[in-house]
């Protein structure tokens, strides 16, 4: 099957849907005079927020599509096109229902709430449409996993040949060998990068010990310090990947969160609205 | 020396198997360095670790440098190797064993703590998810599901249904009420802005008008009556049109639907009605009609069309020709002067309207109500014309009573002063007599000239009438009231000082030339319309709706608070609203 960007699912369909949708709302709106002035206790505003309502609770049951592996309720490409689609028009449906009234409120809780879900998810679809091919180009022919092993069987060659060189070399190659991970807190996974690497130190230690070695020594230690300069690389590669990865996924630890905090808020505004009619 | 060294290796069951060789020197060095005869292939071995050497007949084991030798738990640089004694160096363990015939030592070395694979460390290290790396959904989604629930609906609705909370609530940051509140309230509401139920009284049921009329009872309401208020209202909510929360002054509805609705097509909602229909100010309002006083009753008004010039006169009963007042200047007793305007129309004390023209204030300067030529300094009041007539009566009676021989007083010619008769105060019944005789004369000659030619008829509509109080043959005057309009548009409202940047002749421009009180002023709907717009913006215009000139709740009429259908009962028919449905 050939691929196809979310965006792009069965030729915009759903960017068609949400254009509709957003035209026929704006259009409403501004046709709309209610006496006393558009809000969202008009019944235009009661109506584009009964939209909005539904189409929240759709969106959310996207989270539990997603896992419903047999649903034959379209396919999950499908799903998440129209999930961004129509997420997007509730930019404009919730302005709209609010007629661009806000306060310190619940009701504004909710709106900004709501900002925030579709912000990040906006985030979401423009990491989706760029880390992958980034990660595929970082990784090359490799996956994490043979990293590792091509990781672990340096170390494997580097302590043996560290075995006859001073002390400080070998404990420097002993340090990088038990020391050196990938990835770590999820600060130091999005950076990619790891300031106090053990293999670092070792790269930078082996040349200046070099210096100071002569004959066989020498030689040994030249031939650890290429064998540490490709680990370094590999691990560099490895690290890059997972910052791309975490960079993919992050803003999913922000979308999910609030947008159950967006559930809780918009039962708030509309039981707040009802309670004092 | 001879040395026995068994390495010792596990096979796959996990049973040692021995490689023994033996060494022969003086000392053994035992490190990583492939130069010792004790090679210990980790990295967790120095170069060079240790020595095991011979000394005082004892076999020692000393560390080198900073090396160190783990001895049955304890670190010791130098050992004493005896028969059953163990010693690890780095992750290997020797074992001092009984040696055999021929050596001198026999030792057993075992790689106790093999270096960990390298992959699977790596892998055990690594935390290559945010998950891994402690980042959660599930955890944060609850947090925030249950405390914006607390926060937002289960605190105020607690705080709703339980008020001694209230005292406690208040002084949260956001306190319940504050957080719900949709928007900012009306001026006049917003002391209430920290307890919703002081109008939303009871949960879930909208705002009842019983609530606002605790305050607003004496509200005026649209109809003059309640049972035509109850036709045409019924029991409309006094929140359908005044909805709260939209700011401080929008409690107030100002589109035009407010009273299009109605007055857009009123003759078919209420055939019997007067009123004509009027829509949007721009394009459906109808030419102002000007209420002018007819008689005789006070109140007896006509409204009449601008356009029909014919009926288009105002019959006040005063005389007064704008144009003799406004020339360039016009000559008064203290010489020229200059009248303006605002000389006469002088701004009430709220700019909206004006004082009333009074004569004693803006006449009587130039307008003097002397009668007798020969003594300035008496005037007639301004007022009552019986009243004038007393005052020109005493005044002639006194100038006959205070001189003798009345009979050859020349009526015309009071200044000559004729000397009393010689000797007495007293006067004869007879002389008193024709002397008030001749006084009454006077003054009624007199009033003739002030009324009918010279002072009261320049301003005011005299008419004479014969005797209808007096005897046969009296003459009294009658002035016609003067009714001068104080607002000739009343039904609107006009706020001359919101107006204040125009001149009075911009809008009321044909004043300088009326040579009739007659004339009406007022400017029409089409010169309103040079500025103001409808409920439609327009460039370079007021937006003006119909609550910018008109009002709702008009002054007396029966109060709002009586339109409810109970208070009048059903007896009378309610008018045929749109698709006669009411």
């Amino acid at each position: 099957m050939r691929h196809q960007s979310l965006l792009a699912y069965a030729k915009f369909r759903y960017l068609k849907v949400a254009a509709v949708v957003l035209v026929a709302t704006i259009a409403a709106y501004a046709l709309n005079r209610p006496p006393g002035g558009r809000y969202g206790g008009s019944w235009m505003g009661y109506t584009l927020g009964t939209i909005g309502a539904l189409l929240i609770l759709w969106l959310l049951w996207f989270g539990i599509r997603k896992r419903r592996y047999a649903s034959t309720a379209g396919t999950l490409l499908g799903w998440l096109s129209a999930h961004v689609y129509l997420g997007t028009t509730l930019l404009v449906i919730a302005t709209l229902h609010a007629a661009f009234q806000v306060g310190w409120n619940v009701h504004t809780l909710a709106y900004v709430l709501m900002i925030a879900v579709i912000l990040s998810g906006f985030f979401g679809v423009w990491a989706y449409l760029k880390y992958p091919a980034l990660i595929t180009s970082t990784l090359g022919d490799d996956t994490l996993e043979t990293l590792l092993i091509k990781i672990a069987d340096l170390d494997r060659q580097a302590r043996p040949l560290a075995l006859s060189l001073p002390d400080a070399c070998n404990r420097l190659v002993l340090a990088a060998s038990l020391g050196t991970d990938i990835g770590g807190s999820w600060r130091r996974q999005l950076s990619g990068r790891d300031s106090d690497c053990p293999t670092t130190a070792a790269v930078v230690g082996l040349q200046s010990i070099g210096k100071t070695l002569r004959g066989e020594q020498s030689r040994v230690n030249q031939q650890l310090y290429a064998v540490m300069v490709r680990k370094q690389e590999l691990v560099a590669r490895a690290r890059a990947a997972v910052a791309l990865k975490a960079r993919l996924d992050v803003w999913l630890f922000v979308h999910v969160p609030l947008s159950i905090a967006l559930v809780a808020a918009l039962v708030a505004h509309v039981v707040s609205v009802f309670f004092y009619w | 020396m001879r040395l026995l060294l068994a390495t010792v290796t596990r096979n796959r069951k996990g049973q040692p198997v021995r490689a023994e060789r033996t060494l022969d020197g003086d000392s053994f060095a035992i490190g990583r360095g492939a130069q010792c005869p004790i090679f210990l292939p980790d990295p967790r071995v120095a170069l060079e670790h240790a020595t095991i050497f011979r000394s005082e007949g004892a076999t020692r084991l000393a560390a080198v440098g900073t090396a160190t030798l783990l001895v049955e738990g304890h670190q010791d640089p130098e050992m004493t190797l005896a028969p059953g004694s163990y010693v690890e160096i780095g992750p290997y363990g020797f074992t001092v064993e009984t040696p055999p015939a021929g050596a001198d030592l026999a030792l057993a070395v075992e790689l106790k703590r093999p270096l960990p694979d390298d992959l699977s460390d790596i892998k055990v290290r690594s935390r290559m998810t945010l998950t891994a790396a402690g980042l959660g959904k599930r955890r944060p989604a609850w947090i925030f599901l249950g405390v914006v629930l607390l926060l937002f609906v289960a605190i105020p609705v607690i705080n709703a249904v339980v008020p001694p909370l209230r005292a406690v609530t208040a002084k949260f940051v956001l306190p319940p009420d504050k957080a719900w509140n949709p928007g900012p309230l009306a001026a006049g509401h917003s002391s209430f802005a920290n307890d919703c139920r002081v109008c939303h009284e009871i949960p879930f049921v909208h705002v009842r008008d019983r609530t606002c009329l605790k305050c607003h009872d004496r509200i005026a309401g649209h109809a003059p009556t309640p049972r035509q208020q109850a036709a045409l209202f019924g029991d409309t909510r006094c929140a359908k049109c005044h909805a709260d929360h939209k700011g401080a002054s929008g409690l107030v509805r100002s589109d035009a639907g407010l009273c299009s609705s109605c007055h857009g097509d009123l003759k078919r909602r209420a055939p019997e009605t007067t009123l004509v229909d009027a829509r949007d100010f721009a394009k459906g309002h109808p030419e102002f009609r000007v209420t002018l006083w007819r008689g005789p009753g006070k109140d007896d008004v006509v409204r009449v069309v601008q356009t029909d010039k014919a009926k288009l006169v105002e019959r006040s009963g005063l005389r007064f020709p704008h144009v003799d007042h406004l020339k360039s200047s016009i000559r008064g007793p203290k010489g020229r002067v200059v009248l303006e305007c605002k000389t006469c129309h002088v701004p009430d004390a709220s700019g909206r309207s004006f004082q009333p023209v009074q004569m004693t204030k803006h006449c009587s300067d130039c307008h003097t109500l002397e009668f007798e030529p020969a003594v300035t300094s008496r005037q007639v009041p301004h007022g009552s014309v019986d009243a004038v007539m007393l005052t020109m009566q005493e005044f002639y009676a006194s100038i006959a009573l205070n001189n003798v021989a009345v009979d050859t007083v020349d009526s015309g010619d009071i200044r000559r002063v004729i000397p009393r008769p010689a000797g007495g105060g007293t006067i004869t019944e007879e002389q008193r007599q024709r002397a008030l005789a001749w006084a009454r004369a006077k003054a009624a000659k007199t009033a003739e000239d002030l009324f009918e030619a010279r002072v009261c008829i320049v301003c005011h509509e005299v008419l004479k009438m014969s005797g209808p109080r007096g005897g046969p043959g009296e003459v009294v005057w009658n002035v016609a009231p003067v009714r001068v309009a104080s607002a000739w548009l009343p039904k609107s409202q006009f706020d001359h000082a919101k107006h204040r940047t125009f001149k009075c002749e911009d809008c009321h421009d044909k004043v300088e030339k009326s040579a009739s009180s007659g004339d009406v002023n007022i400017p029409d709907i089409e010169s309103c319309r040079v500025c103001h717009a409808g409920s439609d913006p327009a460039a370079n215009k007021v937006v003006s709706t119909c609550v910018s000139c008109h009002g709702f709740h008009l002054p007396g009429h029966a109060p709002w608070s009586k339109r409810a259908r109970g208070e009048v009962g059903n007896e009378i028919a309610p008018i045929a609203l749109r698709g006669g449905s009411r």
